[in-house]
């Protein structure tokens, strides 16, 4: 028995120096990892744990600057166990010369110094410009942001490095490395990428790092407002019940929650609320100086203001009966607003950039756009030279179809592809908001992969360049949420890569010995859930799965529990070896079969004694505790389930 | 059932042990009481026998309670492990067998060993010795148990002939295929059953001697006085309530009819002169005779107060004596426990009345004792239940047979060959109630392996019914117990029935065969033919589900075809030809994916590159 251990320690230790945290298989498939091959240039950046590099800074440097700096000093002393030295560019040491060992991140003097430029056109926010000069290194990009990446492109080409997940990254440890040649650009296919997931919320336990490791936007960052902004600006119980402005509101009156919390949509033809409205957002830009991003998004109530003068501007902008008609008003209002507050900015802040976002949610979800006889989509007015229903170039429409049928790509979904087409004409900007997970029911899983490759490259095509994806906000789900929000990030910058590429991949470095079992498990799934769109349209909403016994029969489950008793069995021996490494994998699993468990208890609980359910609802309620996934769905009790599966007993 | 052998590693450390010559003392130690404080041993041990006799292996435990891994192995004179029941072992050649013991106490291992000597018999040897009831009843039918004998005194087993012949009075008794119907006479009267084995000219002897009783009279009457065979008792009596049996000096009266140890339940008590200190009751193996237990309810030569109860003639629990109030003794063999009045409890038991390691009753059955000791003037035994039935004058039961049969697993696989277990129609007044066996699926009754339906067939001993299992589900194995003779109170046969669930399972996955080739390369636009695709389960007659998808490079699951009803299910074994049409390059998987209704399932997958 020693002898075993000691020989898979060995193994094990093998494994580490080459992939640092990760498991990672021979089998793996290689599409999407493989490096292009790159010039060696002699000059040595590392070697025996020393290095006569320098990081160079900007010495005003942001937080993404820094965050920079600290990821590659990190990971590069990891790899190699040389410590870079950080440097601001301020510092009389730093000089750019073709012999000059230094690293620059973002755009420090030793960049301009180096004649490499990465203009904003080119690259945006997120773009990477990854070159050397002699020994010198070069990583910058459209903005901070894109020199972030440049660092992990260029840890990336040094180490293999990869960030995957939380706990899991690729680093090859190097003895000795040397500089490759680079003359790089890589920019992604969206350059705003959000992905809100409870991983980048310090309440939730996470960190706005996460969203930087994985080439995300922080769902925050920017904004002086967003979400569904009115709510803020105009308060319902401040306009119109305190001060009595209720012709400010929708004349359907306010959605009322439990809570006592009143959302309401306003009425956009109003004048005097408009005036208030330029007024609050001027406080809200002022309150947030570095804001760049204003919201203008709707009250979270499908209703829509249905008095004379907006009802007369929405049969004016009306073109063959729009299904919802909310965008007329709304467009016709922002602009107006936009106007005041560009002209204000103008003023007060001087080159000041904001961009402002209003939905397409709800009642605003129809474009007011038609096509024209050529069969190109035209503003409605635009026929007759009005062009009123094009919104401001400072203006981006997110589009969040919720009811929209997830079973398809927007492009096969014909409703939905000829909407976001008739979008695209009345803004320079369009982002797709999407649903990463289904809000009824928190432990199933919501497949979502299957059209994240076709929705990007569609929303590609039409030129849009911003993607936000609401994921698991409030904890961990079951149902291969991590690994959505990987893949999601992933084809987000490239949206051409091979999506089951994609995810052999990270099941195998983020999976360990069980990687093969809970490929297994993905593709049976994956398989189930295809069935389940065709024959019960499973999926097809967000806020619609249930769950009964016949879309998860028992044998079902069953063969799912004897996947899972494979892969247990297969990280059994890590238990001995590296304790930490087991318990990583083995909250892998245990979170991907809670959705197995909440499945048996709910459906199956009649087949066990009365010891083994208190047994197993217990077991549940202990993982779910321990991982921090109790939040069941919307509406939904972790506390009222258990209740309800105990009161069986 | 006792446990059998230790693990092979500890087998292994003993037998080295022995190969060292370590602890020879101890091979030696002398049999039939325990010279080692370690261990527990019967009082007596068989040490000696022959080849091809089957051997008692004597039951010796440890003494202290926190012994640890205890176990116990025999080996022959090689120091080879011999294969045994967990009981007794059949020794296949002479020489000496080492009976091994040991466990762990406060990390030192404890053994204790003892040697039986085997020889060759001149002649030839029954492999088993035949068991009988405590007594037969008159005019009820019993099948003799069939005895195998060898003659291995050419160096290997020959096979010998076995006869059996029963005598009765010294007259000869009818025996037809094993089969014979006791007579009666007296109370003194025995049956003499007499088993020949013969070989070679020699032949070996075993002859046992079974008293018979006379339950019925001519007309059919009951009489619940001659259900037991007396020793000892100069009269017996009977009354509403309960049958008093009357004795001047030490007695025993033996219950004719076997029955189950488990749960069995016997009232009794000292009658109206009580001269006896003791009732002592015995309950003694059916199958194996030498495991037996006592437990003794001793009053002395008081009529009531404060007395004992006895188990085993060893452990003794404080005990108060009321005159002329029922005792109780209640048994379960699932516990290894007693009861007595009122469910109180009385022991648990570990030991039998030799010293012996007690484990249960070997066979589930046993014979029953209830007998005076220490009588000092006349003394009544009155006997007022066993197992729920009243023991009267009444000529009526009020008792159904009960059902007992050996342990039921109750899980299976398909393709299984199901045997059921040996099961018995017990009742204290019936040796012959019959049980009937019914298996069905549903609504349909199962064949048996001779293609013969199993309904309402007759349970009878050495005629195992055994069918197999085809198809996955639930099955239900139903008994009917009937009384043969008597009738209840309203005149009707007294019968019970009885079922147990009996689950088949599916383990094996099924099997898709692909009727065809399936093109792994193609170009963008074009249209490849899917195969037709066929499942095979080994669940007979269930329906297996099969889906036939594409997954694209985007992670797009086109879900093709299936061979599912719209409600879900499947409804055929194929999937049809079908085609489907590549849009854009990439790495394509067909994936055929069979998933049978215990969730096992076969999934193949074609690699398809879709070029530009």
């Amino acid at each position: 028995m020693k002898k075993i251990i000691k020989s898979l320690l060995c193994l094990t230790l093998c494994a580490v120096s080459v992939f640092g945290v990760a498991c990672k298989k021979e089998t793996e498939k290689p599409s999407n990892t493989e490096k292009p091959g790159y010039e060696d240039t002699g000059i040595v950046l590392a070697e025996n744990g020393k290095t006569d590099y320098s990081v160079v800074i900007p010495a005003k440097a942001s937080k993404y600057e820094e965050f920079a700096a600290s990821e590659l000093t990190m990971r590069f002393e990891e790899a190699t166990g040389a410590e870079l030295p950080v440097l601001y560019d301020s510092d009389e040491s730093v000089a750019y010369s073709e012999t000059a060992k230094l690293i620059s991140i973002s755009d420090t003097t030793v960049q301009k110094a180096s004649g490499v430029t990465a203009d904003y056109a080119t690259y945006k926010t997120s773009g990477v410009r990854m070159v050397t000069k002699g020994s010198c290194v070069i990583l910058t990009g459209g903005s901070e942001q894109g020199a972030l990446y440049a660092v992990y492109d260029f840890l990336g080409v040094l180490f293999d490095y990869e960030y995957v997940c939380l706990d899991t990254y690729v680093l090859t440890h190097k003895e000795k490395v040397t500089l490759p040649k680079l003359d790089e650009s890589n920019i992604p296919d969206f350059d705003y990428r959000v992905y809100s997931d409870y991983r980048q919320f310090e309440n939730s336990g996470g960190s706005i790092y996460e969203a930087y490791r994985m080439r995300l936007n922080w769902h925050d960052d920017g904004w002086a407002i967003g979400g569904h902004a009115v709510d803020t600006l105009l308060p319902y119980t401040t306009y119109a019940e305190q001060l009595g402005h209720t012709d400010w509101y929708d004349t359907h009156g306010p959605l009322i929650l439990e809570n006592g919390q009143r959302w309401a949509q306003l009425c956009y033809t109003n004048e005097d609320m408009r005036k208030e409205f330029v007024a609050r957002v001027k406080y809200y830009l002022n309150e947030y100086p570095e804001a760049t991003l204003m919201g203008f998004g709707q009250s979270d109530y499908n209703s829509w203001c249905g008095c004379a003068d907006c009802v007369a501007l929405m049969d004016k902008y009306d073109h063959d009966g729009m299904v919802a008609r909310g965008a007329i008003t709304q467009t016709l209002f922002v602009n107006k607003v936009v106007e005041e507050i560009e002209a204000w900015l103008a003023t007060e802040y001087p080159g000041r950039q904001v961009r402002y976002m209003v939905y397409a949610y709800h009642q605003t979800i129809t474009a007011p756009a038609h096509k024209d006889a050529s069969g190109n989509y035209i503003p409605n007015g635009a026929e007759n030279g009005d062009y009123s229903m094009r919104l401001h170039d400072k203006v981006y429409v997110s589009y969040a179809d919720i009811y929209a049928n997830r079973n398809k790509s927007w492009r096969e979904n014909p409703t939905v592809a000829e909407n976001l087409r008739a979008w695209a004409a009345c803004t320079k900007s369009v982002q797709i908001y999407e649903y990463g997970a289904d809000a009824a029911n928190a432990m199933l899983p919501y497949d979502g992969i299957h059209v994240f490759a076709e929705n990007f490259r569609f929303a590609q095509e039409l030129g849009f360049s911003d993607y936000f994806f609401e994921g698991a906000g409030s904890g961990v789900d079951s149902g291969f949420t991590a690994l959505k929000y990987y893949v999601a990030s992933r084809l987000m910058w490239d949206s051409t890569l091979d999506v089951n590429d994609v995810i052999a991949h990270y099941i195998q470095v983020s999976y360990g010995p069980a990687a093969e079992e809970m490929q297994e498990f993905y593709d049976v799934l994956r398989t189930r859930l295809s069935f389940l769109r065709e024959t019960y349209g499973f999926g097809s909403m967000v806020l619609s799965s249930t769950i009964n016994a016949a879309h998860w029969p028992r044998p079902v489950i069953l063969s799912y529990y004897e996947l899972f008793d494979k892969m247990y069995e297969e990280i059994e021996p890590l238990k001995y070896i590296d304790a930490e490494e087991y318990e990583k994998v083995f909250r892998k699993i245990k979170i991907e079969e809670l959705f197995v468990d909440f499945v048996n208890l709910s459906c199956y609980l009649g087949y066990y004694t009365a010891e083994e359910k208190a047994q197993r609802i217990d077991e549940f309620e202990h993982w779910c505790t321990t991982y921090g996934a109790t939040y069941m769905g919307s509406g939904k009790s972790f506390s009222d389930i258990l209740d309800g599966w105990r009161a069986s007993i | 059932m006792r446990k059998k052998s230790m693990k092979k590693a500890f087998v292994g450390m003993l037998a080295a042990t022995l190969a060292l010559g370590m602890h020879s003392s101890m091979l030696g130690a002398v049999a039939g009481a325990s010279l080692d404080d370690d261990f527990s041993v019967p009082t007596f041990v068989d040490r000696t026998g022959y080849v091809g006799e089957k051997m008692e292996i004597a039951r010796v435990m440890p003494t202290d309670e926190d012994a640890e891994h205890y176990s116990f192995i025999v080996l022959n004179e090689q120091n080879e492990e011999v294969e045994t029941d967990g009981y007794s072992f059949l020794p296949q050649a002479a020489g000496k067998y080492k009976c091994l013991y040991s466990y762990v106490l406060d990390g030192k291992m404890r053994e204790y060993a003892y040697t039986v000597v085997v020889e060759v018999k001149d002649g030839p040897v029954f492999k088993s010795a035949p068991v009988f009831p405590n007594a037969f009843v008159a005019g009820k039918k019993y099948v003799l148990p069939t005895l195998e004998a060898a003659d291995y005194t050419s160096g290997k087993a020959v096979k010998a002939d076995v006869s059996v012949a029963v005598t009765y009075a010294g007259a000869a008794v009818s025996v037809t295929n094993n089969t014979f119907v006791p007579t009666f006479n007296t109370q003194t009267d025995k049956a003499e059953i007499v088993y020949t084995a013969t070989s070679n000219g020699k032949s070996t002897q075993i002859s046992v001697s079974v008293p018979v009783v006379k339950v019925a009279d001519a007309a059919g009457k009951l009489s619940m006085t001659e259900l037991f065979a007396r020793q000892g008792f100069s009269n017996v009596k009977a009354t509403e309530d309960k049958l008093t049996f009357t004795a001047n000096g030490n007695a025993e009266a033996l219950l004719a009819n076997k029955q189950a140890a488990d749960g069995l339940d016997l009232e009794f008590g000292f009658g109206e002169y009580d001269q006896a200190e003791s009732i002592v009751v015995t309950l003694q193996s059916y199958e194996d005779p030498s495991v037996a237990l006592t437990v003794e309810f001793k009053k002395g030569k008081k009529s009531e107060g404060a007395g004992s109860v006895i188990l085993n003639g060893k452990t003794t629990k404080a005990y108060t004596y009321a005159k002329g109030s029922a005792l109780r003794l209640s048994y379960s063999d699932a516990k290894k426990q007693f009861l007595g009045v009122g469910n109180e409890f009385l022991f648990d038991v570990t030991t039998d009345a030799q010293g012996g390691e007690f484990t249960g009753f070997p066979g589930g059955l046993v014979k029953v004792g209830i007998a005076v000791k220490n009588t000092y003037g006349t003394c009544d035994l009155d006997l007022y239940k066993v197992n729920r039935q009243r023991l009267s004058s009444s000529d009526r039961e009020q008792i159904a047979p009960t059902l007992y049969m050996e342990e039921f697993n109750t899980e299976y696989a398909v393709g299984d060959t199901i045997t059921l277990p040996a099961a018995y129609a017990l009742d204290v007044i019936d040796p012959n109630a019959e049980l009937r066996v019914t298996v069905s699926r549903g609504n349909t009754t199962v064949k048996d392996v001779s293609g013969n339906e199993i309904e309402e067939v007759l349970v009878e001993p050495n005629k195992p019914i055994s069918f197999k299992v085809e198809q996955s589900g639930n099955y239900r194995v139903s008994y009917d117990m009937l009384d043969t003779a008597a009738v209840d109170d309203n005149g009707d046969p007294i019968e019970e029935s009885q079922s147990k669930p009996l689950r088949v399972y599916d383990h094996e996955a099924p099997v898709i065969s692909v009727n065809g080739s399936v093109k792994t390369t193609v170009k963008a636009g074009d249209t490849i033919t899917i195969p037709e695709v066929k499942v095979a389960d080994n669940d007979g007659g269930n329906l297996t589900m099969l889906q036939v998808c594409m997954i694209r490079p985007t992670g797009y699951i086109d879900a093709i075809a299936d061979n599912l009803s719209s409600s879900g299910t499947p409804n055929t074994d194929t999937v049809k030809s079908s085609t489907y049409t590549f849009t854009a390059t990439g790495t394509y998987y067909l994936r055929l994916m069979a998933t049978d209704q215990y969730g096992n399932y076969e999934k193949k997958e074609y690699v398809i590159k879709c070029e530009g």
